[in-house]
């Protein structure tokens, strides 16, 4: 009997430093068992190889257990063998076959806890990172036959799986054809994450978002009731949503399941934050420095007061604060917990307070610039978020030339922008869509 | 769908109504100015269901290709060029007017043609969109405008200053009949339907316009407003004296509580939005207009299609409203805005006539 030659199966593999073989051994002759250990499971491979092999006593009875293992799949193709080993399959070279068999590890990607889009009362878990478990988590808190589940690969490179769910009797077909349109077309080498996929599809110089990134499986069962399709990335714990509106944006799971009585009025908070954060640094710009005629006297004369110490424009003290305010939330983001927490202390209380003192901004800016910081945080998805960071700069640009009438202007042409936006062909702002109310 | 119809119609009335018609109908206040009110909403409003009414039966087109359809290309450019330089010029005096206005007081320091500048990229910038886009645009502004302006208008009503009693006075001349001027000023206010001819492309999907009766009566409602409350806050004799009349009588009401003390900045930043939001939709309508001059353009309904025509002629009207705006004065303005509305009526009764005319047509075929 010849030895068995590992190199001449799978040529690349034959190096690697988890590749087990094993020989196992009947009267005459000899079966190799080839496996990755760190794909497999021990346990498996326990009962599914090695337990019939300890207890047939001839080869022919051996591989007569085999074929009634479940994960059995005789292998022609001498080209997959190293495909299947990758995966995750245990490969038996048996003298006049060779066969693989399914022994892979469980997935150690459990559903985390919802970080990102955190709310108090409702469903507390997130999407995992596994593509499975995603669908059947979708499939458990949606089980209708009508949904459909296609998979493809994205990523010349990484092959990333990527599922699309949706409502085969609801969903829109004609943003289904368009979608997948623009996933043929994506020909990035590498797709790692939702916000890059969500990129790829929609056009890429978009300030606003057009697809939402979320975490919560509830926000995905939901819109797919509505009939919108969900694309499931493989390798990241967020489904994208498409279309998605402006509104889609600014609404928070919360929303649907509390009274209106205290749901309403939180939304209209959400909205007059996004206002805020957006406008703010450049209304102060423009009444400080432009009209500040337009307040009452009081009021005017207060604001003026306050800026005494300071000895340049307003614009420059409105810069600085933004940039102090930017800096921070992009620290508090990189840094570990326990030192962010840290950073948030020193650089909001003691700086902002030394600032003031020192005379180098005004006791108002210190005022406007935390209302930004914290009326940026109330908007529930986080790229959305991101986008009304970057409008205000452009607005106090306006500002700073033609005041008020700037601002207003500014805020013009980004209405007009965010409306002249389409989500794969739906319109991206627009009043009264008269949405179904059965959700609620 | 029809809800739009009623923006940008409310629209043109409100833009009309505050900037110009308010100040000449003032001025023939003894000659017969309350009557050519109701006479110019009456006419108004029945041209408009004239023109709605012939413009629905050629469902989902435009003016330009229909008239391309009916006519010889010699007569339909030329007329098409006509109509797209109309609706640009209206668009044009709006900014002129208001780039006057910013320039007294928000922005006093400020040269009129940096001013100017800013408004025609903006008006250009709305205008090179797609026409859904355009009307979705209107009624979020609107929408979120007119709560402000009807505030301002409760304030007007229920102010202290406001004295009945020159209204009252001011009643006895409503029996004299209308003069051309106060009459062709009154029924140019209502006369926002003309869009209709290249907004008709998205109104495909709807059987019928609802609410037209409400055109005339918004119609009526704000010219009645914009003519009486400026009376009666600054004096039967006394409104004589002011050039901008709405922006003077918004300028006399306080509000005692609010952080904004003076009506007149809230008046004027919620007109700035529908000054932009005028020019807008008529640039638009002048731009889609010129585009139908070539026929190889397609109608620009979605995003997909080029923009170029109309980025063309957004550019060669805004130069030209920047020159002309930085060389007009203020009294010059107000001449030229009103011999506007004096050529403008009849020009639009003539094309509410031919529209008509080639739809009575169209069903004898």
């Amino acid at each position: 009997m010849q030895e068995f030659n590992l190199d001449a199966h799978l040529h690349g593999l034959a190096q690697s430093g988890d590749l087990v073989t094993r020989k196992l051994n009947f009267n005459a002759e000899a079966a190799q068992l080839v496996y990755l250990s760190s794909m497999c499971d021990n346990s498996t491979i326990h009962s599914t190889i090695v337990k019939p092999f300890l207890e047939s006593q001839h080869l022919s009875e051996f591989e007569a257990m085999l074929q009634a293992m479940p994960g059995y799949e005789q292998m022609k193709d001498r080209q997959q063998l190293a495909d299947k080993l990758i995966q995750g399959y245990a490969l038996l070279f048996l003298p006049r076959e060779t066969c693989a068999i399914n022994t892979k590890k469980p997935p150690p990607f459990q559903p985390q806890k919802a970080t990102i889009e955190y709310i108090l009362q409702g469903p507390q878990y997130a999407f995992s990172e596994d593509i499975e478990t995603n669908i059947h988590i979708i499939r458990t808190r949606y089980p209708l036959q009508d949904l459909h589940v296609e998979y493809m690969k994205v990523g010349s490179v990484s092959q990333t799986p990527l599922a699309i769910v949706y409502d085969h009797s609801k969903v829109n077909h004609d943003v289904l054809l368009c979608l997948k349109n623009k996933l043929q077309q994506v020909d990035a080498e590498v797709v790692q994450a939702s916000n890059q996929l969500q990129m790829l599809i929609t056009k890429r110089f978009n300030l606003l978002p057009t697809a939402i990134v979320s975490e919560r499986p509830d926000r995905s069962v939901l819109n797919l009731s509505k009939g919108k399709v969900i694309l499931i990335l493989h390798g990241t714990p967020f489904a994208i949503i498409v279309p998605s509106v402006f509104f889609d944006f600014l609404a928070s799971m919360d929303d649907l399941y509390d009274v209106p009585w205290f749901t309403r009025p939180l939304m209209a908070l959400r909205y007059i934050g996004a206002f805020i954060t957006t406008s703010l640094p450049a209304l102060y710009v423009a009444t400080v420095s432009h009209n500040p005629e337009i307040f009452r006297a009081q009021l005017a004369i207060e604001m003026a007061g306050s800026r005494a110490a300071v000895p340049y424009p307003s614009f420059y003290e409105v810069f600085f604060m933004l940039f102090l305010i930017e800096a921070l939330t992009e620290a508090s983001i990189r840094l570990p917990k326990y030192i962010g927490s840290m950073a948030t202390t020193v650089g909001g209380l003691i700086l902002g307070q030394a600032a003031q003192t020192a005379g180098l901004v005004s006791s108002i800016m210190i005022i406007v610039a935390s209302m930004v910081a914290i009326s940026n945080f109330v908007i529930p998805i986080n790229t959305m978020n991101l986008a009304l960071r970057v409008i205000k700069f452009p607005l106090v640009v306006l500002a700073i030339f033609f005041g008020l009438t700037g601002v207003l202007t500014g805020l013009f042409c980004f209405l007009v922008y965010t409306t002249s936006l389409r989500s794969f062909g739906q319109p991206y702002l627009k009043l009264f869509i008269g949405e179904a109310k059965k959700s609620r | 769908m029809s809800r739009y119809f009623l923006y940008f119609v409310t629209l043109s009335i409100l833009i009309n109504a505050i900037l110009f018609v308010p100040r000449i109908l003032i001025d023939e206040r003894y000659d017969g100015a309350i009557s050519s009110m109701l006479f110019g909403v009456i006419i108004g409003g029945a041209l408009m269901y004239l023109f709605t009414s012939s413009m629905f039966k050629f469902r989902g087109q435009g003016l330009p290709e229909i008239m391309r359809q009916a006519l010889p290309k010699s007569i339909v450019v030329p007329f098409l060029l006509l109509m797209g330089s109309v609706s640009f010029i209206s668009g044009a005096l709006v900014l002129i007017n208001y780039a006057f206005i910013v320039s007294r007081y928000l922005i006093p320091n400020t040269p009129i043609y940096v001013v100017l500048i800013l408004f025609v990229l903006v008006a250009s910038f709305g205008a090179m969109q797609s026409s859904q886009t355009v009307l979705y645009s209107t009624e979020m502004i609107l929408v979120l405008c007119l709560p402000f302006l009807l505030f301002s208008i409760f304030k007007a009503y229920t102010n202290q200053n406001m004295n009945y009693d020159e209204i009252r006075a001011m009643i006895d001349y409503s029996n004299i009949l209308p003069s051309w001027k106060s009459l062709s000023v009154s029924t140019y206010a209502v006369t926002g339907y003309i869009s209709l001819s290249i907004f008709n492309r998205v109104f495909a999907d709807i059987p019928k316009l609802k609410h037209r009766w409400a055109v005339p009566c918004i119609g009526f409602s704000i010219l009645f407003t914009a003519f009486f409350v400026p009376i009666g806050i600054l004096g039967t004799d006394g409104v004589n004296e002011f050039i901008f009349t709405w922006v003077s009588t918004a300028d006399a009401i306080r509000m005692k509580y609010a952080f904004i003390e003076r009506v007149v900045y809230i008046f004027l930043l919620v007109y700035l939005g529908i000054s932009y939001l005028f020019a807008m939709t008529t640039w638009h309508v002048g731009s889609e207009f010129i585009r139908g001059c070539f026929s190889h353009y397609q109608p620009n309904t979605s995003s997909i299609n080029s923009v170029l025509p109309n980025a063309i002629s957004c550019i060669v009207f805004g130069i030209g409203t920047v020159i002309v705006g930085n060389w007009l004065g203020e009294d010059d303005l107000f001449s030229v805005s009103s011999y506007w509305m004096m050529i403008r009526s009849p020009l639009d009764i003539c094309v509410v006539f031919s529209v008509y005319i080639l739809s009575r047509w169209r069903q004898a075929l």
